[in-house]
Order: C-alpha cells, then sequence, then structure tokens
C-alpha cells in the first residue's frame, strides 16, 4: 500500500468550487501537479460515495472524474450547490489515495499488420524498429486516468517516453472496433468503431464493452493494465474462445 | 395473446427510442442520454396512462408513420400545433391534436407530419416501448450505439416490441388544457463557468449580448452555433473533465456548441456557462437557422427557476381534462374494425 494524502486541499483555494450550471458542481484540484489531481479527484468520488451509501447526501446523480477535478453532477429539484459544497468541504479534508489499490489488468494485443495500419509510420517517425515499438509499448503498467468519449474508453497513461507522439493531422473518419492507439504518453483502445485520430499500432481480442454482459465495462479509472503481444493465430483463438466464454481477461491484485 | 408491435412504415429522418436516460455510468463513458425534451415525454406518457420513465419514440422534424398490431391509447406531445393524422386502409383520416391521447384500435395508420413549432415531438404509446434495457433504459444514443432498437436510428420497416398495456380499460383518454408554454424560445438563461475564466472580458460581453444562430449542425450530441466568435484568453484547452448536458463548450475557433443528452462524458475543450434546467428541455424545440440569446443568472436563482419550473409542470399535469369527443371518431372506430384484431 502507498498511501497519499492531498494536504494542500486543505487550504482555502477561491477556484476550489465550480459551477456547472444548477446540475453540476466541480471540485476543482488544479492547484496539485496533474497527477495527483487525477488520484484527488477519484479518491474523493470514492468518499462521497461512501456517504451517499450512508444516507447523508440526496440528490447526486452522477460523478465523473476529470483529470484535475472531479464533477458532481445533482438534481436541483432535490438538493443545491450550498448543501453539496457543505458536505464535501470535510471530506476533502482528510482525502487519501491508495496508489497500488488499483486492479493490475492483462491485455493481449496483435500489434501490426491490418490490424495496426500505422505502426511502420510510427517506428519510421521514432527512428526504431517495428519490434522496437512493440517491445517499448509492452514495457509500462500503462494507469486508466480517466474513462470517456464512448462507453468503455480508457485513457491509460504512462506510456514509455521514447514512444510520444502527437495524434494525426487528419483523424480517420472510420477506426475498427478494438484498435489500440497511442499518442502522447497515453493509449486507447476503442470499444467501438467510431472516428479518431490516434496511431493505430494493433488490436485486441476481447471487448472493453458488451452491452450483453451484467457488467458491460472491462476497466475503470484508476486499474493499471498491461499489454502483451501476440500473434494473429493467437488473437483469433482468444477472439473465438472470448466470444464463447472461454477465455476471460487476467486480473491480479 | 399476440405481443404488441410499432411497426415504422416511415421512421423519418432521425427518430430514436427514448425515456428519461441512463444517468450514473458517465464515469466508466456511458452517456446520460435520455429525451432532449424530458418535460414533453413524461407528460405523454401521463396522457397515455404510462409511468413518466417510458420510453417512448422521440422524433425529429416530423415525417414519420406507423402502425400498431393491437388497441393503444396513443399522444403527440412537444409541439402545440402539429396534429397526429390517423387513417384506414381506406384513406378516411381524421386529425388528432397534439397534447392528448387517443384511443387507437390495431391496424390503423398513425402519421406525425412535418413538425411545424418545433423540431423534436414525442409519440408515447400506452404500455411503453419494450425493447431491452441496458443500465435501466431504453434510450438510444446512437453515436455510443447503445440502447433502443439495436443501438441505432429507427429505420423503414423496423418492427419494435411494446410493453402490454394493463390499464386501456381502466384509464381514460387525456387532453391538456394549456400545453403552449412549453414550446419554442429564443431566451435561455445560463450560469457561468466552470471556465469562463479562460475568456477574455470581451469575449463573455460578446456571449451575453450578441445573437447566435442556430447551425444544421444538430443533432442529439450538440448544437453548433454561428454568430461573433469568442477569444480565449490564452486557448481553448483545458485538462479534460466532466461534462454535464446543457454545458456549451466553446473550441479553439471561438464559436459555441451546446452539449445536449448524448453529449460525450469528457471533453478538453473549455466550457464558458451552462444552460439552466429550467429552460433545457426547450432547446429540443430549436430549429437550424433560428436564432438565440444568452442571460446570465446565478446557481442560486438557477436552483428557484428548477423548483418554479418543475412547480408549473405539476399545475399543469393538474389540469389534464377528459377530451370532447373526435368529431368522425365513430367512423375510425368502426373502420378499425375491418382489420379484424379486436
Amino acid at each position: 500500500m502507498i498511501m497519499i494524502s492531498f494536504s494542500q486541499l486543505r487550504h482555502h483555494y477561491d477556484r476550489r468550487f465550480l459551477s456547472a450550471g444548477d446540475h453540476g458542481i466541480v471540485i476543482n484540484m488544479d492547484d496539485l501537479p496533474t497527477d495527483q489531481a487525477t488520484q484527488a479527484a477519484r479518491a474523493l468520488a470514492h468518499a462521497i460515495s461512501k456517504v451517499i451509501a450512508q444516507d447523508n447526501i440526496q440528490g447526486i446523480e452522477d460523478m465523473i472524474p476529470g483529470l484535475t477535478n472531479l464533477l458532481v453532477q445533482y438534481n436541483p429539484l432535490v438538493t443545491s450547490a450550498a448543501i453539496l459544497i457543505e458536505k464535501i468541504t470535510p471530506l476533502l479534508a482528510t482525502l487519501t489515495y491508495d496508489e497500488g489499490a488499483g486492479r493490475l489488468i492483462h491485455i493481449p494485443c496483435c500489434y501490426g499488420g491490418e490490424f495496426g495500419p500505422d505502426l511502420p509510420e510510427v517506428a519510421t517517425t521514432l527512428n526504431m524498429s517495428t519490434d522496437e515499438v512493440i517491445k517499448r509499448h509492452q514495457s509500462n503498467i500503462l494507469d486508466v486516468a480517466i474513462m470517456g468519449f464512448l462507453p468503455g474508453l480508457a485513457y491509460m497513461k504512462g506510456v514509455d517516453q521514447a514512444l510520444y507522439l502527437p495524434r494525426r493531422k487528419t483523424p480517420r473518419a472510420h477506426v475498427p472496433a478494438l484498435s489500440l492507439g497511442i499518442a502522447m504518453d497515453q493509449t486507447v483502445v476503442y470499444p467501438l468503431p467510431s472516428p479518431g485520430g490516434w496511431n493505430l499500432i494493433g488490436r485486441v481480442p476481447i471487448a472493453l464493452f458488451d452491452a450483453q454482459k451484467s457488467d458491460p465495462i472491462l476497466l475503470r479509472s484508476g486499474d493499471r493494465v498491461r499489454f502483451y503481444r501476440i500473434d494473429i493465430n493467437e488473437y483469433n483463438k482468444i477472439s473465438s474462445d472470448y466470444k464463447s466464454g472461454q477465455f476471460s481477461v487476467e486480473i491480479s491484485a | 395473446m399476440m405481443k404488441g408491435l410499432i411497426t415504422f412504415r416511415r421512421a423519418g429522418p432521425y427518430s430514436t427510442i427514448q425515456d428519461l436516460g441512463r444517468a450514473g455510468h458517465q464515469a466508466v463513458g456511458v452517456p446520460e442520454s435520455g429525451a432532449l425534451n424530458k418535460y414533453a415525454l413524461r407528460l405523454g406518457n401521463r396522457l397515455v396512462g404510462n409511468p413518466e420513465h417510458a420510453a417512448g419514440i422521440e422524433i425529429c422534424m416530423g415525417g414519420v408513420s406507423v402502425e400498431i398490431n393491437d388497441a393503444r391509447r396513443v399522444a403527440l406531445t412537444g409541439t402545440g400545433q402539429t396534429s397526429l393524422v390517423i387513417s384506414d386502409r381506406y384513406g378516411h383520416q381524421v386529425e388528432i391534436m397534439a397534447n392528448r391521447s387517443i384511443t387507437v384500435r390495431a391496424g390503423l395508420t398513425i402519421m406525425i407530419p412535418a413538425l411545424s413549432d418545433t423540431n423534436t415531438a414525442y409519440l408515447s404509446i400506452s404500455g411503453g416501448i419494450g425493447t431491452p434495457q441496458l443500465y435501466q433504459s431504453r434510450s438510444t444514443s446512437p453515436n455510443a450505439m447503445i440502447g433502443g432498437w439495436q443501438g441505432r436510428l429507427l429505420a423503414d420497416g423496423d418492427q419494435i416490441p411494446l410493453l402490454e398495456d394493463i390499464n386501456l380499460s381502466d384509464i381514460s383518454e387525456r387532453m391538456l388544457l394549456n400545453a403552449d408554454d412549453f414550446g419554442v424560445k429564443q431566451d435561455y438563461r445560463v450560469v457561468l463557468g466552470p471556465q469562463d475564466d479562460r475568456f477574455t472580458d470581451a469575449a463573455i460581453d460578446t456571449f451575453l449580448t450578441s445573437e447566435y444562430r442556430i447551425s444544421p449542425l444538430l443533432n442529439r450530441m450538440g448544437m453548433r452555433l454561428e454568430g461573433e466568435t469568442l477569444s480565449h484568453k490564452d486557448n481553448a484547452d483545458i485538462a479534460s473533465d466532466g461534462i454535464v448536458t446543457g454545458s456549451i463548450q466553446v473550441p479553439g475557433d471561438g464559436l459555441p456548441i451546446i452539449l445536449l443528452a448524448d453529449h460525450q462524458t469528457t471533453g478538453g475543450y473549455t466550457k464558458i456557462a451552462t444552460i439552466i434546467q429550467a429552460d433545457l428541455a426547450s432547446l429540443a424545440s430549436c430549429k437550424p437557422g433560428q436564432s438565440i440569446r444568452f442571460s446570465a443568472v446565478s446557481v442560486e436563482e438557477a436552483e428557484q427557476l428548477a423548483h418554479l419550473h418543475e412547480d408549473k409542470f405539476q399545475q399543469m399535469l393538474k389540469q389534464m381534462v377528459a377530451p370532447p369527443p373526435v368529431v368522425d371518431i365513430a367512423s375510425l372506430y368502426q373502420l378499425g374494425d375491418t382489420t379484424g384484431d379486436m
């Protein structure tokens, strides 16, 4: 366990609470470094959930952790911004985050070829071999910073610095579902077919969003992810095993 | 007994199944979705005797024609001026005004013509739409390809299951006396923020004093506006964060986008202001080319206005009465009989 506390949150900050109309308050934590703010936002969502479970706050419809803040969506017919701020303020003073607590999820990926059409260009731009790109992409454990854009789409941070690239100048109109893309210090896997501008280097054989499952979403913010390389034969096998329920994703603590 | 089905002879350009949405899962990227005009959907459900959260058909621009294979109460809401046109196989027609329910027998065609006074209307059917639920909701989010019917816009020929209507003989037809307060609006109240401090003072002033025109780029995710551009102090980028419906996002080109029910759950552009809850549903009436203006209120005022608006809606519901008989209803019912379903 690596417990982090966020001492700055105890102090007055005139931009702590921002308005998202009469439907949301934003608990802003941009006085912390971004990585810490992301963790603090997640920790606050967790702390508020506990208070909701104890029936001490009503009217919260949803909470969305961002990179440097937490958005609390509320029903103004049931509560008010003033009430919520009064309830949330004391939680900020004691907020802690266990950095080692996230699940570690092992996700197979078939790199290159038809599945990773941008891999050769990425390798050329970075002046390394395609094998080197793949090796470096698998080397780091990534952190799911936030989710968004599509159901189940995780922004995974922590990609090897040698792979930093901007997004493509012209986004693709159609990116196939389960494509894996890299840009900046991040990796995403598109859960559904979508337009998208990330550099596509591979594809995963397992669903990140499956409406048929009781819990349709595989990843959530705070998870850690490690990708491992599979070839096309393994891809096809895992893909069909996954669909028939014979392949389960490896999740370790 | 035969299962209830609604068949779309013509589905219209942008029709979807909607209920009150699936809030609570935006942290994993699932949009809230739900009716753009929740008041109109709730009203429609009340007129046909459904719970307020039942799923109905959201219709954009009109041009929809459907047929139901058993007797149902139906109602058109979200419009004051467009009428339902109900016809039999011989071409006999009767027009039924919006904001009342009518019992329609099996096999009659129910047509929603081009919407004249609004961009969005709702067809509610007693029993409600019976498609599978995702996170306790039937709302369609076409961009995320989830909910509704196969996660997509309704298409010609679609046959959609209805839930059983157990109240048809117990609950009478209903009509609303005054529905006109829920129509088209040009003036929208906002609360500034959360990133209003990223704009120049001149930009805030421009935003609150100039007139914007609704661009043809309009869907359930958002409404782009045309008009005076708004200058950022430095740039339009923020560390990605959560979005509420009604947020007004201003990307680098300086033109505002109002984010609607199917908006992405997080985004990386500055948000200058948020439409207040009391005015949000009215956005569904806006048509491309129409102009709108913004004025600022405080959060406290907005919260009070939300209460007032809901109170007004509840008052309106209390004024539901039994409607006068439809002029040629007798022929309608008799001709309906010829299908032999009942």
